[in-house]
């Protein structure tokens, strides 16, 4: 274990290293002076100000000095400034996470007791209506758009029922309408493997051993059936913590949510760069750190798996 | 797998049934085959017959469309459902069937087009890459690995960072996004292709590598290829019309089904049709090129059904 997590932990370094350096280009690539952009169009400085200013943020530098200079900011946790909050890009960061964090966890803990048990439910009926109920719903969950869901769950829950807050973060209970749509979004995927796996391993040897010497079928699932099923769906369950992240993009749009998606969201329409390339490092680097932690997991659940 | 070359002996039980099914004097009867086994999945002929619709209403969008989609009317706003407005009208007075209709078109489109550039993405890296390999296919394989790096939409929006909001911007940005999954499998497809005899038959005779490429191995790829692609149609339906929820996809006026709904949700209370019909049509649509997709997979793909 010692050993997977220091090799591995280096093999992520390189990965790391490439996702500052595609966010890193992707300013460069950007058409446009940073600084008129900065300044705006309407901007009354002076030639000798716009110098001075690209002298100070280090524009006049070659761009291996400027990613250098990007990369050891970046090692004392300094993200650059945002251009219109005029705030440090770490500190914005910081500020939103919680809420995006919340959601975050939330929705794949739904995603995941969701699809698992409609999976779940599909393959230890096979073939019957109730399997074919989960399979349709399933087929829904990923191919009904979340914003709009979202959108119908509020007019349902909050205006006609009147049960639950309408927007804004309001705790747990404003939590609830965005978590489950959320949720639901990324459980299809998570309920149709693990429906796949079930019956992949229903099939097998032992499982007919064990039914044959009497195992309840209460037992004979839980020890047999799923701790092998489960194997790859954890790997998917790494997956959907990036997508369920990216997703929060959407969902607290919908929700007016003021987390990191919908700040990103504002940056990109802003032409804030700095807070643009500050969130999607953050969330790029977050989720190879989880699927780096998932890897480890699965050592852990599965001896079959080695690494070198 | 080189000294298969000469060995004629085995040539015979060692044609992969694949290019069998691609020989001249099979071919019909393959489609026949195929269309029959396709039509026997019932969800699959409903999706696709809901395709076929969502077709017909894209491309005869102009004749079918009760209302011009884009004009305003300011003496018709927010009436709701009735005998000559059946999905009822916008803020502005505006036909929500008719722009759900023109919709369509907006959304194959994106779909369509989408698809077409992962797809580009996806056969060039991975024919190159997969077919010869060595360094060429280790660069190609860690730049994919760094761009999955980017999940979600995540790499879409960084893309429309770049370019800036649009449709346009929205099409390229999903469809690049997608390129490293296509890589990924068609590079996958092509070491599988490249161990087959007559690959190995054709290189011995001397036929040049864009030859080997284009006559031996893509053929090999092109059922993961379609599938996929008919998948990408679907996922591209779908992103491009959240990234147009969020307001960095089409611009108004464009009768954008995201865009609709985006238009409608602060009117949820007074007039939920304004967004209901355009969502509506977002699902229906995805779920319509999902079966399909899936659907073709049973077909042409049955190994990879399960993931």
């Amino acid at each position: 274990m010692v050993q997977f997590m220091l090799n591995r932990g280096f093999a992520i370094i390189p990965l790391l290293l490439g996702v500052t350096i595609i966010v890193f280009l992707m300013m460069q690539l950007v058409p446009g002076d940073p600084v008129s952009m900065m300044l705006g169009e309407t901007s009354a400085a002076s030639v000798s100000d716009i110098e001075r200013l690209r002298e100070e943020l280090g524009l006049n530098d070659s761009v291996p000095v400027q990613y250098w200079n990007y990369l050891s900011g970046l090692i004392r946790g300094d993200l650059g400034t945002s251009m219109r909050i005029r705030r440090p890009v770490t500190e914005l960061i910081l500020d939103r996470l919680p809420s995006t964090m919340a959601l975050t966890a939330a929705g794949l803990a739904i995603a995941v007791i969701l699809g698992l048990g409609l999976g779940l439910v599909a393959a230890l009926n096979h073939n019957t209506l109730l399997d074919n109920l989960a399979v349709v719903a399933a087929l829904l969950g990923v191919s009904i758009p979340s914003f709009w869901l979202g959108l119908m769950l509020m007019q349902l829950f909050s205006v006609t029922l009147n049960w639950l807050p309408v927007l804004g973060s309001g705790g747990i209970r404003g939590l609830i309408l965005p978590a489950i749509t959320l949720g639901i979004w990324a459980a299809g995927d998570i309920a149709r493997l693990t429906r796949s796996g079930v019956l992949e391993v229903v099939r097998q040897d032992f499982v007919r051993t064990a039914q044959s010497k009497g195992l309840p079928r209460a037992r004979l699932v839980r020890r047999h059936v799923l701790r092998n099923a489960l194997i790859p769906v954890i790997t998917v369950i790494g997956v959907r913590f990036g997508q369920v992240l990216a997703g929060t993009v959407i969902i607290e749009t919908v929700f007016a949510r003021p987390g990191l998606g919908l700040t990103l969201v504002n940056a990109i329409v802003a032409k804030d760069f700095p807070l643009v390339q500050g969130i999607v490092l953050f969330v790029a680097s977050a989720y190879v750190i989880a699927n780096f932690a998932v890897e480890a997991a699965y050592t852990q659940l599965d001896p079959r798996i080695e690494y070198a | 797998m080189r000294e298969g070359v000469n060995d004629t002996s085995f040539a015979e039980d060692r044609v992969s049934p694949k290019y069998l099914a691609w020989s001249e004097d099979s071919w019909y009867a393959a489609w026949v085959t195929g269309l029959r086994k396709f039509t026997r999945n019932r969800a699959a002929a409903a999706g696709a017959v809901v395709v076929l619709a969502l077709v017909v209403l894209a491309v005869f969008a102009p004749f079918i469309a009760p209302y011009d989609p884009i004009k305003i009317s300011p003496a018709q706003t927010l009436q709701p459902p009735n005998g000559s407005h059946w999905f009822g009208t916008d803020d502005l007075g505006r036909d929500v069937l008719s722009r759900v209709i023109w919709g369509a078109r907006v959304s194959l489109r994106v779909g369509l087009g989408t698809a077409l550039i992962s797809t580009t993405i996806g056969l060039l890296f991975g024919l190159i890459g997969g077919y010869f390999g060595g360094g060429v296919g280790f660069v190609i394989l860690r730049l994919m690995d760094l761009l999955l790096a980017f999940p979600g939409i995540l790499l879409a929006l960084v893309i429309i960072a770049m370019l800036g909001p649009g449709l346009t911007n929205v099409m390229i940005a999903v469809g690049v996004s997608a390129g490293p999954t296509f890589t990924r499998v068609i590079y996958g497809a092509v070491l599988e292709a490249k161990t087959y005899d007559y690959v190995d038959a054709a290189r011995g005779m001397g036929a040049s590598s864009t030859r080997v490429l284009l006559r031996h191995v893509l053929p090999n790829v092109m059922a993961p290829t379609i599938v996929m692609f008919t998948m990408q149609v679907g996922a591209a339906i779908f992103a491009a019309s959240s990234l147009s929820f969020i307001g960095l996809g089409a611009q108004p006026p464009t009768p954008e089904w995201g865009a609709m709904v985006s238009r409608g949700r602060y009117m949820l209370r007074d007039a939920m049709w304004m967004s209901t019909f355009p969502g509506l049509a977002i699902a229906v649509s995805v779920i319509a090129v999902n079966v399909v997709g899936d659907g073709l997979r049973d077909l042409l793909d049955p190994r990879t059904r399960f993931e």
